[in-house]
C-alpha cells in the first residue's frame, strides 16, 4: 500500500497532466480572460459606496431582527406552517448577509 | 505594457491554467469554471495589484476560492427557486454533470467513459466536501504549506490538517482500485 505521500504524489502528477493537456478553446479563453484583466489596470475601479453599503448592511440586519424577533399576529398567516416559512425566510436574509459581509471584508482588504 | 502589467502578466499566466483546473474540480463545467478564473482575474487585478508580489499567489487563490463558494451559493439559492415548480420542471433545469450521469448510467458504453484513472480522480476530488476539496488541492496541487493554505482559506492550520486528512481518506477510500 502506498504511504500518503506517494499517493498524493501521484495525484499531483496526474492534475499536471491534465492541466498540460487543456484543450487550444480553453488556452485561447483563458489567455484572453487575462488580457482582459490586465487591460483593467490602470482605470479606475468602480467602488461600491461605503455609505450606501452600510445602509444596506443596517437595513439588512433590521429585516433580520423583525423577522426573528417581532411578535407575528394571529392569524396573519393563517394558511401556512408559520415556523417553517419564517426558518426559511431567516436562512436567505442569513445568505445575504454572509455575503454582504464578504463583500465589505474585500473591499476593506483592498483599503489597507 | 507597464511594468506591473507585464508582471501580473507573467503571473497569472502562472497560476491561470491551475486556477481553472480547480475551478473545475470544483464546478464541473468548463463555462462556469472559465467564468470564475477569469472573475478572479479582474478582482485581482483591479483590487490587489497594488500588494507586493509575493501576495499575489495566495489572494489569487483565496479569491479563487470566494468565487467558488459564491457560484455554490447562488446555485442553490437557483436550486431553491426551482424547486418551486414541479419536481418534473427542476429536474429538467437542474445540471446533472457527466461524469456523474455516465457513472450512475445502466448502460456498460457509457459508464465506461469514465474507466480512465484521471476521470476517476476528477469525479472523487469533486465529490469532496468543499472545504476538504480546497484544502487538498491547495496543499496536494498548487503545493502551499500548511500555513500558506490556513493563510489562503482564512481558517486555523488545525483545521487545514483536519479537511486535508479527511480528505486523503476519503480520496484513498473512492479509489482503491487503481490508486493504492
Amino acid at each position: 500500500m502506498k504511504t500518503d505521500k506517494e499517493f498524493t504524489d501521484e495525484i499531483r502528477r496526474t492534475l499536471d497532466e491534465v492541466e498540460t493537456d487543456l484543450s487550444t478553446d480553453v488556452r485561447e479563453r483563458l489567455s484572453a480572460a487575462r488580457r482582459e484583466a490586465i487591460s483593467q489596470l490602470n482605470q479606475p475601479a468602480r467602488r461600491l459606496n461605503p455609505g450606501w453599503a452600510l445602509s444596506g448592511a443596517g437595513l439588512a440586519t433590521a429585516a433580520l431582527v423583525a423577522v426573528l424577533f417581532l411578535p407575528t399576529q394571529p392569524g396573519a398567516l393563517p394558511e401556512f406552517n408559520q415556523a417553517e416559512t419564517v426558518a426559511a425566510m431567516d436562512m436567505e436574509l442569513l445568505d445575504d448577509l454572509e455575503l454582504l459581509i464578504w463583500i465589505l471584508e474585500e473591499d476593506a482588504i483592498a483599503d489597507l | 505594457m507597464t511594468s506591473t502589467a507585464a508582471k501580473l502578466n507573467q503571473f497569472l499566466i502562472g497560476v491561470e491554467k491551475k486556477g481553472f483546473g480547480m475551478a473545475q474540480v470544483a464546478v464541473n463545467n468548463t463555462d462556469d469554471a472559465l467564468d470564475i478564473v477569469q472573475n478572479t482575474m479582474l478582482t485581482l487585478v483591479k483590487k490587489y495589484s497594488n500588494k507586493p508580489e509575493s501576495e499575489w499567489a495566495p489572494l489569487f487563490f483565496r479569491i479563487l476560492q470566494n468565487n467558488i463558494t459564491d457560484f455554490h451559493r447562488k446555485k442553490t439559492r437557483t436550486n431553491k427557486i426551482f424547486s418551486w415548480f414541479s419536481n418534473n420542471e427542476r429536474d429538467q433545469i437542474l445540471d446533472v454533470t457527466d461524469l456523474h450521469a455516465a457513472r450512475d448510467s445502466d448502460q456498460p458504453e457509457i459508464r465506461s467513459e469514465i474507466n480512465s484513472a484521471t476521470e476517476k480522480l476528477q469525479l472523487a476530488l469533486h465529490d469532496l466536501p468543499e472545504r476538504q476539496q480546497q484544502t487538498f488541492l491547495l496543499r496536494c496541487w498548487e503545493g502551499m504549506s500548511v500555513a500558506e493554505t490556513a493563510q489562503t482559506m482564512q481558517c486555523s492550520e488545525g483545521s487545514v490538517k483536519t479537511h486535508y486528512s479527511r480528505a486523503i481518506h476519503k480520496l484513498r477510500d473512492q479509489l482503491k482500485d487503481e490508486w493504492l
